[in-house]
């Protein structure tokens, strides 16, 4: 079970890195508009 | 203007279909054709003329997120909005140029999208358009030979009218911390699912080091969403304890902040009772609800800002030194001025008629449905329109020392004092805190082992468990999720507490003129040969008196044919037009004023050969409004300033006895009625109504009507008429009722746990499946709502 020290550590590291980039795209104002893109991505050019 | 439908075979298909080709909205029965209303019809044939057809395709195939608008006939100048001084306030300077945001009326589906996006491919000078559906807000940005007034021109003729917005302080402020928010969301989702993985390993056994070493880690996982994610709560308890205020927040606060420190002590202790799962995933179900509701509110005061905007209005005024005229802004005129007002444009000031004979219609100022004929002399008042000839005003009174100024600074300070009422569930937070205070204390006391570790335990047990979670979280959640789908509907409702007024009314007062009727004329009778229909309409296109525009309205759906140029036009103001088609001279000329409305007469080489007659029309849906408002027990009343016998016949005809109707009320007189009747439903548009609304304890401003009648009002309608009234009250009655029955569930659920854990039969195990279960079980009531809430929605949307 020894992995376990090793597992943890990882999985928080790699949760640490998408909050991260959440963050970031947050701030960059990537979600500002929540409803349009699930539209948009219809329509084709 | 040039219109032919080439292929003869499509038409026969769409003329069977009973909705309308361009919106899609149910054509009335009066009108034959393809389309309800010759804004649709007007904006079809643009689009068809700049090869969009492919709008109808993506919009057939299409989810819309609001119902779709018949489009407005609109002709607005849009000119101001490139002024160097309108450029300062209203748009940013950016790399390529300028930007500004509008908001646009009736987007609605990924079709909008993929045609407001357009306007930048053919448009010169525009480089690029982003609409976000949700707010409706379309960001445009230009280069610096564009302008913004022909991209504005281009959004209109699509039938999007756009209301440029403002983006100041507050508009940087609230996207910053939109943005802050949805990151403490993330930040304490991604905590709280780690700490309950870990978590649920300690309850399946984990021990020994693995124990230790897990609760040491969820504490690590803890401390984000306590110090961070959490914040917003601290703040607005810290905000209510300061003002003395009852909020929900303060028992979240106290139960979080509690359980926090005593899972720590607990922790060092080498004690087994921590409850950071618990914690965590309360204050992340916290924010998801708080932040949805934010978000709506948002989006409801975000549009009706927009659409207060007031197009700044010039005036022309007379210069007596350079003996013409000079366009000035409406807010420099001052006392004495001469100015001049064309037809069909609004009196910008108090005033006395220099020279000219006239007409003037007073409706949004006095509710009169009748024109007023008016000569030199005569005085007339900011607000009402001229309708017939040029005339010559002497300014008395402007700006805010009008009688139209005077009503909105009134209105202003009769808002100010509406009483801010707390929300129902935060009344209850009040003893929902006290009871919990008491257990809090009494499992100290009873406490068998008498030690003060287990008592303040069992304490703790009982703030977690009884943790508001279903108090704080229904509420809001209830609200956002009512205040969301009404406005996909059209209906923009101020917040949450005008629902909880809204459910308490017993009277409602309607207005006449605009509200119950059409508030402008309509053709009633039509007795006209029927090849003189495309001529008429030839002839009217050139006018805007509000007659022609009656008449072309009438009659754009039911010409099929191209319009022929006339020519030898000649029209006098007020009493007719005249032309020549082909070879044919017809004039349409003002008859007669009669009890049945105006008439008109229509001559062919000087011979009469029809008769029009138009008139202000009841609504088709108001009768059955008032017929349902009465199956609730509510009572209709008519609060008009128009005359008592179009008052009387207008109640006779939507069913409202005779002995409920006020007619000739002055605005002071509407609010005074009103406020005798309060708890009071006010239903208007007019300038005339404003005080009222603003009285009312709901005040429903209804589409079409003026700026002030929107500022003063509580829930505003996008679209005209009265139809969607009863459903939203008993919509508002019905999430009350969710409401109420939500809180009942979590008293009974507090009560139980409450009792569970004073006796120490409570473990975070239990504490960890119990909180959420029963969070569950509400959303699941919320979710569900009641079966008159869901046909309510049903109704609405039809």
């Amino acid at each position: 079970m020894n992995i376990i020290y090793i597992l943890i550590p990882v999985t928080l590291l790699l949760g640490l890195f998408f909050i991260v980039l959440f963050i970031l795209n947050s701030l960059d104002g990537q979600y500002d508009d929540l409803d349009t893109p699930a539209h948009r991505i219809l329509i084709e050019d | 203007m040039e219109f032919q439908i080439q292929n003869s075979e499509e038409l026969k298909v769409k003329i069977t279909s009973p909705f309308c080709q361009h919106c899609g909205n149910p054509i009335p029965s009066r009108l034959s054709g393809v389309f309800c209303c010759a804004g649709c019809q007007r904006v079809y044939e643009w689009i068809q003329g700049h090869q969009f057809q492919r709008y109808y395709d993506l919009k057939r195939n299409a989810s819309s997120i609001r119902n779709s608008q018949p489009s407005q006939e609109t002709s607005e100048d849009y000119l101001y909005l490139d002024e160097p001084e309108f450029l300062e306030n209203y748009s940013q300077k950016t790399s390529e140029g300028r930007s500004m945001d509008f908001y646009l009326d009736g987007v609605h589906c990924a079709a909008c999208v993929w045609l407001t996006e357009k306007v930048a491919n053919f448009v010169e000078g525009v480089s690029s358009i982003r609409l976000n559906l949700g707010s409706s807000v379309a960001h445009v940005q230009i280069s610096e030979k564009g302008k913004f007034s022909e991209a504005a021109d281009a959004l209109e003729k699509m039938g999007y009218r756009p209301h440029p917005v403002k983006q100041g302080a507050h508009e940087v402020l609230q996207k910053k911390e939109n943005r802050l928010f949805l990151i403490r969301i993330a930040v304490a989702a991604a905590c709280a699912g780690n700490i309950m993985l870990l978590a649920v390993s300690l309850y399946s056994g984990a021990d020994g080091a693995f124990a230790e070493r897990f609760k040491w880690i969820s504490f690590g996982l803890f401390l984000p969403v306590l110090l961070f994610s959490a914040t917003p709560f601290y703040r607005s308890a810290w905000g209510a304890l300061r003002s003395k205020e009852i909020s929900i927040d303060i028992p979240v606060v106290f139960g979080l902040l509690l359980g926090s420190a005593v899972s720590i002590a607990n922790l060092f202790n080498g004690d087994d009772r921590v409850y950071f799962d618990s914690l965590s995933t309360l204050v992340l179900l916290l924010l998801s609800t708080r932040f949805a509701l934010k978000r709506t509110q948002q989006i409801a005061a975000d549009s009706s800002r927009a659409l207060h905007f007031l197009t700044p209005s010039r005036v022309k005024r007379w210069n007596a030194t350079r003996e013409a005229y000079d366009t000035i802004r409406v807010d420099e005129l001052v006392q004495g001025d001469r100015v001049r007002v064309l037809p069909s444009e609004s009196i910008p000031a108090d005033g006395v008629i220099l020279t000219g004979d006239s007409s003037l219609d007073c409706s949004l100022l006095t509710g009169e449905s009748r024109p007023h004929r008016v000569t030199s002399t005569d005085l007339v008042f900011a607000g009402t329109t001229n309708l017939d000839s040029p005339i010559e005003i002497q300014v008395t009174q402007s700006g805010t020392q009008s009688r139209i100024g005077k009503i909105l600074t009134s209105m202003e300070s009769m808002l100010s004092r509406k009483a801010k009422i707390t929300i129902f569930a935060h009344r209850v937070a009040r003893y929902f805190v006290g009871a919990v205070l008491f257990l809090f204390g009494l499992s100290f006391f009873i406490s068998p082992h008498g030690t003060w570790t287990e008592g303040l335990n069992r304490a703790l047990a009982i703030s977690i468990v009884t943790c508001p979670c279903t108090f704080a979280l229904i509420t809001p959640l209830a609200f956002s999720m009512t205040l969301g789908r009404l406005a996909r509907m059209g209906v923009l409702v101020k917040g949450p507490e005008v629902l909880e007024r809204l459910a308490q009314i017993q009277t409602v007062f309607l207005d006449k003129t605009g509200t119950l009727t059409f508030g402008s004329p309509q053709v009633v009778q039509w007795k006209v040969p029927a090849d003189l229909e495309t001529a008429i309409l030839a002839l009217e296109s050139l006018s805007t008196h509000p007659i022609a525009l009656a008449l072309v309205q009438y009659l754009r759906p039911r010409v099929k044919t191209s319009v022929p140029t006339p020519t030898d036009i000649k029209e006098t103001q007020g009493q007719g037009i005249q032309g020549r088609i082909g070879s044919d001279l017809i004039e349409i000329r003002r008859a007669l004023q009669t009890t049945l409305g105006t008439e008109l007469e229509v001559l062919k080489n000087n011979q009469s050969v029809g008769r029009i007659v138009l008139n202000d029309q009841i609504r088709p849906e108001s009768k059955s409004m008032v017929e349902k408002l009465r199956s609730i027990e509510l009572t209709p009343w008519i609060l008009s300033g128009d005359h008592t016998i179009p008052v009387q016949q207008t109640a006779r005809i939507v069913g409202i006895k005779a002995g409920n109707c006020i007619a000739q009320a002055s605005p002071e007189m509407k609010s005074e009625w009103v406020r005798s009747q309060n708890p009071a439903l006010m239903i208007g548009d007019g300038a005339n109504d404003a005080l009222a609304l603003a009285q009312a304890s709901v005040g429903i401003a209804v589409r079409s009507g003026v700026e002030i009648s929107l500022q003063a009002s509580d829930i505003y309608l996008r679209t005209p008429g009265v139809r969607p009234i009863y459903e939203i009250v008993v919509i508002a009655r019905e999430t009350l009722w969710v409401v109420k029955r939500n809180l009942l569930f979590s008293t009974f659920y507090n009560l139980v746990a409450g009792g569970f854990a004073l006796f120490g039969k409570i473990d975070p195990l239990l504490a960890a499946v119990l909180m959420p279960v029963s969070a569950l079980m509400v959303l699941t009531s919320t979710f569900t709502g009641t079966r008159r809430l869901r046909s309510a929605f049903q109704e609405l949307k039809a």
